[in-house]
């Protein structure tokens, strides 16, 4: 009667060590049914260490067709004891995650985002770029409780002191989910702060519109935080949803509902 | 303390729009009225992104079909440039370096940012300004130009508000008599001027030019300043102006000892969020790094190639088939939370057949066995059914939210809720939400555009408010067009 749950993928990656670093401190993963960018911090290579040692705890995921909730929390929390055994008596490396696995609500197939820290997870649909995820960062939380005014962010210059982190000593992150219904055309994109500080949002939505092969466009990202001072390490993850089989057919338009003046009329 | 801009122009055809903190030029085919709202708009908020945001309205929000334009604004210390078709950025760093922008050959645009700079150019089609350009100096225009060319001023810290003047958007042209130009008393000299700039005096100010001086925007908070008070033990590193990549002794200085080790952190520090969430590392002999086990370790330099060689076309596509563990709705446990990792419990009496019951009851709500004995902390069963008019039903164990395209986000607490989704032009993305507390459900009405309608027998509907409401047995959540959400076996 309706077709079964199922998604088709396209998708591309990209990193680079950015102009002014040793090291390449982000690690990740684009193999579905994971999509994962960890950005570590430590210093050294301890960065590195905690970065591949959080990807590694997604590994396990691969290849499976849709992931659970729990088996999201499970991974998350294995990533975050690997990176707190990498603590040393002079250091505690700690890492972002961010990013988004498939996953179904009922027979909706839908992705289930996800983040600790400030690396990104990012929805391009037909009207718009949407910034899903909520920085774990100390600029975000001045903006939620209303200290900083949004038109203030951008000069906002401290942009790197997040809140939230797997290892570096916190004994329970917090990992924030969203769940979104998959649509076709729909386009996700995970990226670690060194492409969303070097680059405005308008900047990375033209580009994702410009580039229909979504290996190109991680590409083009990249060089484009590159050129425009690549002062971090930089990752991108471009997954485009080709099409979307669910058993009933979500009816996609955003914020437009039609308004209805008859439903008051009937139930008056 | 952000960097200001005095401009000199090169008269021409293209828009040249000048304000305190940045310069742009627009392509000549913009019309006159665009290239004003534009200047008025980033007048308000000088920002790269206001300023991109303004200038896709005037192209209807199509990102690829902008206008070519340049733009160089303020920022911190330094610049942020962005560059589109042919104009050319021309820079001159404080430190006697020079460097180039172009649009031409970028399928968008050129974005950079740069550190404290001498002076600035901008030239259409490769022109560049001369010395012979207008004498005359601009801090707040929209004129015709072929070229801006800035020197870069560092405003005071601590700038007395001037006067408000009149602020009305500046006509573009025919050119108005010009206005003296105050442009020192709030200036102190660049650190390296390029060139001797014509004395900022009134007397200096050409004819032919128009000079507009307006209120200043609202004393904009100091941020460099506000950003140094950071809380003590969060040592913070940014990395914006380091001049070195980051070397193998960059933390040799370290004392031994040392617990505080943010002072590691090359490019990211952290702070909790609250005191309470941040408690002292346990320190552990170094461990091995785990290995990667499926030689996925990352960076790959090509993870997507990997996948490839499973698929059809050469191409990274997957197909995702229908897996058989997670099907049924009532199967799929709501996930332990991560911070609190405890299933919801409730207080309960239990019925003859062991069923969980709450505490107030004599008879089971499950199977009508009469209850009793002493109430007892149990985990949350199913409080019931929810029958959707669709024909599918959902057991009230997890959180529901309801609408045309429902998304569960931050808010929606530990547990993942499930979603529905009802394919209806008049159901808004999000409408509402089911939510427990206790032995209770609630529902939420989440701003939906049409509204929610609870119908309770024996009541007249009421609209679901957006605060939690208490749905019992029976209950009928209307949605309009006969899409009903019936509540069934509530306890
Ligand atoms: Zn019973």
């Amino acid at each position: 009667m309706t077709a079964d749950p199922a998604m088709r993928l396209r998708w591309g990656a990209a990193s680079d060590r950015g102009l002014h670093r040793a090291h390449n401190e982000d690690a990740y993963l684009a193999a579905p049914p994971v999509f994962v960018v960890a950005d570590g911090m430590g210093g050294h290579a301890q960065g590195d260490r905690a970065s591949r040692a959080v990807i590694a705890a997604f590994v396990e995921l691969v290849g499976s067709e849709f992931v659970s909730a729990d088996r999201l929390d499970e991974a998350v929390r294995e990533a975050g004891a690997a990176v707190a055994r990498l603590a040393s008596a002079t250091a505690a490396p700690g890492s972002t995650v961010a990013g988004a696995v498939l996953a179904r609500s009922g027979e909706l197939p839908c992705w289930l985002v996800f983040n600790v820290g400030d690396s990104r997870s990012y929805l391009l649909s037909p009207s718009a770029l949407e910034q899903v995820s909520v920085d774990h960062s100390r600029l975000q939380q001045l903006l939620d409780r209303g200290e900083l005014a949004p038109e203030d962010a951008a000069g906002y210059g401290d942009r790197h002191v997040i809140t939230n982190a797997l290892g570096a000593g916190i004994q329970s992150p917090r990992v924030d989910r969203w769940l979104i219904p998959a649509s076709s055309g729909e386009r996700l994109l995970v990226c670690s702060d060194g492409l969303t500080d070097e680059l405005t949002d308008t900047l990375i939505e033209a580009t994702l519109r410009a580039e229909p092969d979504p290996q190109v466009a991680a590409e083009t990202l990249v060089a484009q935080a590159l050129d425009a001072g690549g002062h971090d390490n930089v990752t991108v993850l471009v997954v485009d949803a080709v099409r979307v089989d669910g058993p009933v057919g979500v009816i996609q338009g955003g914020d437009i509902t039609v308004p209805d003046l008859e439903t008051a009329a009937e139930t008056a | 303390m952000t960097s200001q801009l005095v401009v000199t122009p090169s008269p021409g055809t293209q828009h040249g729009i000048v304000w305190p903190a940045g310069m742009a030029m627009i392509d000549a085919a913009v019309t006159a009225e665009a290239a004003h709202e534009l200047w008025w708009a980033v007048r308000q908020n000088a920002d790269l992104g206001g300023f991109l945001e303004q200038l896709a309205r005037q192209s209807g929000n199509n990102l690829l079909q902008l206008s070519p334009f340049a733009v160089v604004l303020a920022s911190g210390e330094g610049v942020k440039c962005a560059v589109r078709g042919a104009f050319t950025i021309r820079v001159r760093l404080a430190d006697g370096q020079n460097t180039e922008l172009t649009g031409v050959g970028a399928s968008t645009w050129v974005e950079r940012g740069l550190g404290p700079v001498s002076s600035i150019s901008i030239g259409a089609d490769g022109r560049d300004p001369g010395e012979g350009s207008a004498q005359v100096l601009l801090r707040d225009a929209v004129i015709r130009a072929d070229a801006l060319s800035a020197t870069v001023w560092r405003a005071q810290p601590h700038t007395p508000e001037p006067q408000a003047v009149q602020a009305e958007p500046a006509p573009a042209s025919p050119v108005e008599p010009p206005v003296p130009a105050p442009v020192d008393e709030e200036l102190v000299p660049p650190r390296a001027p390029s060139r001797p700039v014509a004395g900022g005096a009134a007397g200096d100010i050409g004819d032919s030019l128009i000079k507009q001086e307006f209120a200043e925007p609202e004393a904009a908070p100091d941020l460099h300043a506000a950003t140094t008070a950071e809380a003590p033990g969060a040592a913070t590193l940014t990395d914006a102006d380091d001049p070195a990549p980051i070397g193998p002794d960059d933390n040799a200085a370290e004392p031994a000892g040392e617990r505080r080790f943010a002072h590691l952190w090359d490019a990211t520090s952290i702070q909790p969020v609250e005191s309470a969430a941040v408690r002292e590392p346990v320190f552990i002999d170094e461990v091995p790094v785990p290995q990667a086990r499926h030689g996925v370790a990352s960076p790959p330099a090509r993870p997507a190639d990997e996948w490839d060689a499973e698929d059809h076309d050469g191409h990274t596509i997957v197909q995702v088939a229908s897996p058989d563990g997670l099907s049924a709705p009532g199967e799929l446990r709501a996930p332990p939370a991560l911070e609190t990792a405890q299933a919801e419990t409730v207080l309960a009496i239990r019925c003859a057949q062991q069923h969980p019951n709450p505490p107030q009851r004599t008879q089971c709500y499950l199977c009508g066995a009469p209850c009793g004995g002493g109430a007892a902390q149990a985990q949350r069963p199913p409080l019931g059914r929810l029958r959707v008019s669709t024909g599918e039903v959902l057991d009230l164990s997890r959180p529901i939210v309801v609408g045309r395209s429902p998304r569960a986000g931050r808010a929606a607490g530990p547990a993942i809720p499930r979603l529905l989704a009802l394919p209806f032009q008049h159901v808004s993305g999000t409408h509402l939400e089911i939510d427990f507390e206790g032995w209770n459900v609630l529902a939420i009405d989440r701003h939906s555009t049409n509204g929610t309608y609870l119908r309770r027998e024996g009541d007249a509907p009421v609209r679901l408010p957006e605060a939690p409401t208490l749905l019992v047995d029976h209950d009928v959540l209307d949605l309009g067009h006969g899409v009903q959400l019936t509540m069934e076996g509530l306890p």
